[in-house]
């Protein structure tokens, strides 16, 4: 007589179909939303990366079935298990089979690498997130590239394993989809071929125990992390400018650009040459003159590392340009047209913070970026 | 009687001429006239119907672009103009905006600068003079 019994402890079911939910939201914010969506991604990313340190520790401490240490198996019954397949008939087992634990492990190290290294361009290109203080720009804009890489190797592994469940539950003639809900399999017949030792039931002791763990991360990470991104981010975010000298001198006429968008050499030219500023008169008072060019080297693209500083640093500095006429500027609004920057909310081209906000702090990230209504 | 309404009148007038003399903008104006009466001796005061007709005049000496004051800061001195990088220009009128005038070495500077790109060249203080006075009463 056929009884079943419970494999999956509820932690390990509530652990799997909560990475189902945040690793798809982490993909379609990732995949398909638009950039003013970064920080939902973030936030999916953040939760799948407390799942996955729980699995971790739950894979050391948890039930039988799913510790670690119950589906590590050897070359010898991975290949075994590989060549029953072939045949239809492969090896039984109650928990993972060798094919599924190697995905397990894939998925882990995937999801691990992913979610790490989404903080790492977090930090290094937008100055957001835990690791903004570590993490250089030029880093951050290298390792972008893996994280999207890897997250389209996770599609390819995710097809991978729904592939698997079906082709398992359908020669084991049992619903895999269902055991991770329910948590029960089907204890097999005593003379059958069954390799797997059957081990106790799952203590309701050891359920509670991973709950609250499951919890404490989930609530460690989502508080936690946020909470250290907002006072590391004050540290690397430059200097504001709003209510400065600079800021009446300069931003009198025209959009107050922040330092860090021009090199100290451009700014050094642009401060000598303020009689004829691009073709305006915008002559200052020498000492003026001194305590601005002081402020503007003291905060040029040199000195910052936010990704404008970092696009803008190589403009010609013996040729300084409106910044709205450099290649640079003009590359990265291509696609705005010219009716945006006629909209009655922004104006002009010189107008940053009429679609962007931050820019006081020379802050231009891509998901504040709000066009006027229509675009 | 006669005396008592003297004093009231004395304090008045005072406590008027104080207030005035207060006035930071009255500060910026009296720094013009001291240096325009160093200039002529015959300073007869300054005159807002000058003013206003430095305030709508086409000059051809400045830049072509910007023949008049009006050119950014409209017609009317209660207007809100623009500059040439699209940043607001609040109206010069001081009875809409009373920030207006109340540093002389602000207000020298915007003279300096625009006196010479719209005439091609540095404003009198009388014209200076007459200018305020046109926009203080406005």
């Amino acid at each position: 007589m056929k009884t079943s019994q419970i494999i999956w402890d509820f932690p390990t079911r509530a652990f799997h179909w909560l990475l189902v939910l945040t690793v798809a939201g982490g993909l379609i914010t990732g995949f398909l939303a638009p950039d003013s969506w970064l920080m939902i991604h973030v936030w999916f990313g953040t939760a799948v990366l407390a799942l996955i340190t729980f699995r971790l520790i739950w894979g050391l401490v948890g039930s039988y079935h799913s510790r670690f240490s119950s589906f590590i198996y050897s070359r010898r019954e991975t290949r075994d298990h590989i060549l029953g397949l072939l045949k239809r008939k492969p090896s039984k087992h109650l928990g993972h089979n060798p094919l599924g634990a190697l995905m397990i492990f894939i998925l882990i190290g995937t999801l691990l690498v992913i979610t790490l290294s989404g903080f790492v361009v977090l930090g290094g290109e937008e100055k957001q997130g835990p690791l903004a203080g570590v993490v250089p720009y030029f880093i951050g804009k290298g390792v972008e590239d893996i994280h999207e890489t890897l997250a389209g190797f996770l599609l390819f592994l995710i097809g991978g394993h729904l592939f698997g469940v079906v082709v398992e539950s359908l020669l084991s003639k049992e619903n895999l989809a269902k055991s991770m809900v329910t948590g029960r399999k089907a204890i097999p017949d005593i003379d059958s071929d069954n390799t797997d030792t059957v081990k106790g039931g799952v203590h309701r002791g050891v359920s509670v125990a991973g709950v609250v763990g499951l919890v404490v991360v989930l609530a460690l990470f989502l508080i936690g992390i946020p909470t250290i991104s907002g006072a590391v981010t004050e540290s690397v975010i430059p200097t504001d400018v709003s209510n400065t000298q600079y800021s009446t001198e300069c931003g009198d006429c025209h959009h107050a650009f922040h330092p860090s968008l021009l090199p100290k050499e451009s700014w050094f030219k642009m401060m000598n040459e303020l009689d004829n500023h691009f073709g305006e008169d915008a002559s200052l008072d020498g000492k003026v003159v001194q305590s601005l060019e002081a402020f503007l080297i003291n905060n040029s693209s040199e000195i910052w590392d936010t990704r404008a500083a970092n696009l803008f640093r190589n403009v010609n500095p013996k040729k300084p340009l409106q910044i709205t006429a450099t290649k640079r500027w003009k590359h990265i609004h291509e696609d705005v047209p010219d009716t945006a920057f006629q909209h009655k909310l922004v104006g002009t081209k010189t107008n940053c913070a009429g679609c962007h906000s931050g820019t006081q702090v020379g802050m231009f990230a891509d998901y504040t970026v709000q066009m006027p209504k229509g675009f | 009687m006669k005396k008592i309404l003297l004093l009231t009148l004395m304090f008045t007038g005072m406590a008027f001429s104080n207030v005035y003399a207060q006035s930071p903008q009255s500060v910026v104006l009296t720094f013009y006239e001291n240096l325009q009466r160093e200039q002529a001796v015959d300073f007869k005061g300054f005159s807002s119907e000058r003013g206003q007709n430095l305030f709508v005049s086409a000059f051809s000496d400045g830049k072509p672009d910007i023949p008049s004051c009006t050119t950014c800061h409209t017609p009317s001195p209660t207007g809100t103009g623009k500059t040439r990088a699209g940043k607001i220009i609040e109206p010069m009128a001081l009875s809409i905006n009373n920030a207006r005038y109340t540093d002389t070495v602000k207000t020298e500077k915007w003279f300096r600068r625009n006196c010479k790109s719209v005439m091609g060249r540095e404003c009198t203080p009388r014209e200076k003079g007459d200018f305020l006075t046109f926009m203080m009463g406005q």
